[in-house]
């Protein structure tokens, strides 16, 4: 049995003191960023000026301004694909690495788990010079394809453990029964291991495309025009704040904030689990 | 069906041997046991057979053909797991529809073969239920018709009975005992449990570490064992062992000598361990006279009591018919049926008897 | 699965690993030992030049040092804040489902877009904190928090600290939620307080996840790029020039490839010195704890 303490008698006191202590916690998480939605709801007459807190006329018009931009719309595109093509990517790779790995002897897996858990802890700067002349070798400068492959060098160490894991968990006779059945090892992940990991493999897409989706350094390195660039260099890009319309910039980082929220409040559950997996069972 | 060779089969498992120079054959339509204790090798043979596994060494033949360079689907046979395997994401009706479906069989045949089967192991009301509604005996049944309604050249079985309550595993073991009158299909069967492997083969191999002990229909290793273990493995409770040193007359046992006749002593070297079968053993009141043990524990079955006697250091455990009628801590005499001693040498080999 | 089958099943990532990780560290490390401008068409072997240059040059001493106090001083916050967050969490109430949510977003949000967010609450005349402090009566005057080389580290610290103290809350819950239950039954049996629970059942089981935490969050923040270039951009005068920063105005803005991989295997050094200091932690904890 796992889980919190027991109540015990005389507790109380503490426990109503951890809902408030939650509470104040979340109120200074969310807080930094409300004051954003405010400052992207104030006219441009106000922006400039503080008090009065809130805006006394809220306006859309930064919103609108934003959503006519085409630059804007192409970076949440070029962010949009290269998201989505980055999570399909690691859960392919991951997927079929995981699936070798969960049914290989334990010296051969540990060798290359250990590998792909060190790749996760490379810091990207002492990547970034060879990976730059990489990509423009293979001449993908400025394309989705050079940020797909480096993000997915990220995104597939904590995919390949998650769905080892996940794998593993599925008894090993149900393997040995689908291939009496007939099934090729080919059919079998398709079959009978992606469907009975979806938790894992719904976990791992989402981590996957906040990865992608907020990742900045190759992002600001491989790319140099709007064809490629993503949201967060858009974001950083956008020039310093005395020449710039703040309102717009508030009303851009909101709503490519939007995204993610909307994942973490539908997936929570499954981010959670994500997150905390790798650590507990690694 | 098939008749299944096994040829100088080894089996290792970085560089662990598990199995080595096995030769076996199976009989077209026999059912037979695999048994042993744990760690025996039953469950690695069977993959073997199933071709879940590669062999270090040997080759399996079906049928005069050899499989070893085929996977499972080739190979064509049906296998039933210890924990059922069953698909966790399908229903029952998808569960045993899965090995038609696979091979690409016709809907409508797929749907009536499905529904035959389902009748037959009783589940035509649990069709579309998932695996986690069922109890332990339906999940089973589901296990056995998926194995069975694809009429597969081989059925293998790990253990199928091992996970389900005392009086289900009996109930199941007749029901598969008549299975397999109904559909004679070669069947290899896996159990550590010696009464599930008499009661089911029609031939049986005591496996242990990896080497087969002995091979033969249950009557023949419970009457004739190869040496000690299949002895002691088969047959419940165990066969009693006592430490014997071949005197003038007879065998001295602890401070008592039995007698034997000449023709039993000649074959038996100077030290022998003696085997007796707690069936074979018949108690009485002692009167001074014969063999002489005191009753120190006395089992009521119901049916039958076992009785542990003491005799000096040794212990010996018999099985009575009825009651005793004797009391406990008294002294009591032993008889013993005609042919009741085993012999077996210091390495455990059985001594044959001489024709008498 | 036959060994040639399981090669193939890795390929994918094995190549993808090597290509984009393995490869390039090992060409990082050879640019490193090298002299080279490619726009200059320069190129030559130097030996430990670079590393020997390194040592010397206040600017990447400087720097490393802001990437220590920076890892040291936020990831020391983070945890202290996380655990009394995960300590706070770990019975459901009401609304418990929410306020994960709530707690998740700091971390979900892109670090560019926190960076902005924190830049504009920085503000020297029309921000948020300027505002309340002066409201609050803490300062006189309105504070350029970002320009002043005494304040700027400690408001970077700041915005590093809101984004990641979830992920470490989230790390350290999981290990509460992990503590077998009996142990606190028998510790109240026993009759241990509150704070001799937490010191003798909670902390000694949770001190596994916690160094794989502290961990992960040291490692994060030793590479620590996208807050520092964004919300300063190393700047004022280099007074939050982290080792990634530096490196990546080597490698980009003045073009030294050698130089500038030399910088990038120093913080893979650093990386391999603290996961190995961590590592040996957990060694001498697993003996005690089995």
């Amino acid at each position: 049995m796992h889980g919190p303490p027991p109540p015990v008698f005389g507790m109380n006191i503490g426990r109503v003191l951890g809902v408030w202590v939650a509470a104040l916690f979340a109120l200074w998480s969310l807080a930094p960023f409300l004051w954003q939605v405010q400052t992207s709801l104030r006219p441009d007459e106000y922006l400039a000026r503080l008090p009065p807190l809130l805006p006394p006329r809220p306006t859309l018009a930064h919103y609108r301004a934003v959503l006519a931009d085409p630059t804007f719309l192409r970076l949440v595109v070029n962010s949009l694909g290269v998201g989505a093509a980055t999570t399909l990517a690691s859960l392919l790779a991951g997927g079929f690495a995981a699936f070798a790995l969960a049914q290989l002897p334990a010296r051969g897996k540990g060798l290359v788990l250990g590998l792909t858990l060190s790749v996760s802890m490379l810091p990207a700067v002492a990547l970034l010079a060879p990976l730059f002349l990489l990509v423009r070798a293979l001449g993908l400068r400025d394309s989705w394809a050079a940020l797909v492959l480096t993000h997915t060098t990220f995104t597939l160490p904590l995919t390949l453990w998650t769905l080892t894991h996940f794998f593993k968990e599925i008894p090993r006779e149900l393997f040995h029964a689908a291939r009496v059945d007939g099934l090729s090892a080919w059919q079998t992940f398709w079959s009978i291991h992606l469907p009975l990991s979806k938790g894992g493999i719904a976990a791992c897409a989402i981590l996957n495309f906040i990865f992608s989706w907020n990742e900045f350094l190759m992002a600001l390195t491989f790319t140099t025009t709007d064809a490629s660039r993503t949201v967060p260099v858009g974001v950083a890009l956008f020039q310093g704040l005395h020449e710039t319309p703040f309102g717009d910039i508030a009303a851009a980082s909101v709503l490519v904030c939007l995204p993610v929220i909307l994942l973490a409040c539908l997936f929570q559950r499954g981010i959670v689990a994500g997150l905390t997996q790798g650590a507990v069972k690694g | 069906m098939a008749k299944i060779e096994v040829r100088g089969l080894g089996k290792a498992f970085a560089r662990n041997s598990v199995l080595s120079g096995l030769e076996l054959t199976i009989e077209d339509g026999e059912f037979f046991c695999l048994v042993g204790p744990s760690g025996c090798g039953k469950t690695t043979l069977l993959n073997l057979i199933a071709g879940l596994e590669e062999a270090s060494v040997g080759e399996i033949f079906f049928d005069g053909r050899p499989v070893g360079a085929l996977g499972p689907r080739e190979r064509d046979v049906a296998m039933v797991f210890q924990n059922y395997a069953l698909y966790p994401h399908k229903t029952v009706r998808e569960n045993i529809a899965f090995p038609l479906l696979v091979r690409g069989l016709p809907k409508d045949e797929i749907r009536s073969r499905v529904e035959r089967m389902a009748e037959l192991m009783g589940l035509s009301q649990a069709l579309e239920s998932r695996p986690a509604q069922l109890s332990g005996g339906q999940q089973q049944r589901v296990a056995l018709g998926r194995a069975l309604v694809r009429q597969p050249r081989v059925f293998l079985m790990d253990e199928p009975l091992s996970n389900l309550d005392a009086k289900l595993r009996a109930q199941m073991r007749m029901e598969l005992k008549k299975l397999h009158q109904d559909f004679p299909v070669t069947t290899l069967y896996v159990t550590h449990d010696q009464e599930e492997a008499m009661s089911l083969s029609d031939r049986m191999v005591i496996l242990k570490g990896g080497a087969p002990q002995q091979v033969g229909t249950p009557m023949e290793v419970y009457e004739n064992p190869a040496n000690l273990f299949v002895g002691q493995f088969i047959g419940k409770p165990p066969m009693n062992t006592l430490e014997a040193v071949v005197e003038g007359s007879g065998l001295r046992i602890g401070s008592q000598l039995w007698p034997l006749p000449d023709s039993m002593k000649a074959a038996l070297p100077s030290r022998v361990t003696v085997g007796l079968r707690p069936e074979h053993i018949l108690l009485e009141a002692y009167a001074g006279e014969g063999i002489c043990g005191r009753l120190e524990l006395i089992e009521p079955m119901g049916a039958e009591t076992w009785a542990e006697l003491s005799l000096g250091q040794e212990r010996l455990l018999c099985r009575i018919q009825g009651k005793t009628g004797l009391a406990l801590k008294s002294q009591v005499r032993l008889r013993f049926e005609p042919g009741a001693f085993y012999f077996f040498d210091a390495q455990g080999r059985r001594i044959s008897r001489p024709a008498s | 699965m036959r060994r040639s089958t399981a090669t193939l099943w890795l390929g994918p990532a094995l190549l993808l690993i090597a290509a984009t990780a393995v490869f390039p560290i090992v060409v990082t490390f050879w640019m490193s030992l090298h002299r080279r401008f490619p726009i200059f068409g320069v190129n030559e072997y130097v030996g430990l030049a670079n590393y020997v240059h390194l040592a010397q040059n206040p600017r990447f001493l400087r720097s490393a040092a802001v990437t220590l106090s920076f890892t040291l001083v936020s990831v020391a916050v983070e945890f202290a804040l996380g655990l009394a967050c995960a300590l706070a969490l770990r019975r459901d109430f009401r609304g418990h489902r929410w306020i994960l949510a709530v707690l998740l977003i700091p971390w979900i949000v892109p670090t560019t877009v926190s960076a902005r967010i924190w830049e504009w609450i920085y503000n020297g005349n029309f921000g948020l904190l300027n505002y309340l402090l002066l409201r609050l009566g803490v300062i006189a005057e309105p504070v350029v928090w970002t320009a002043d080389v005494r304040l700027v580290l400690p408001a970077a610290m700041l915005a590093e600290i809101w984004k990641t103290t979830p992920f470490m809350t989230l790390l350290l819950l999981a290990g509460l939620k992990s503590i077998p239950q009996p142990l606190y039954r028998a510790a109240a049996v026993d009759g241990a307080g509150a704070w001799t629970t937490f010191l003798h059942v909670t902390w000694p089981q949770l001190k596994p996840m916690a160094l794989v935490a502290l961990l992960f969050r040291s490692l994060d923040s030793i590479r620590v790029f996208d807050v520092v270039y964004v919300l300063t951009g190393g700047g004022p005068a280099g007074s939050t020039e982290t080792l990634s920063v530096f490196a990546y105005k080597k490698l980009f803005q003045s073009l030294e490839f050698g130089y500038g991989s030399a910088v990038g295997i120093a913080v893979l050094l650093l990386s391999a010195a603290v996961s190995a200091l961590f590592l040996l932690c957990m060694g001498r904890l697993r003996p005690s704890s089995a």
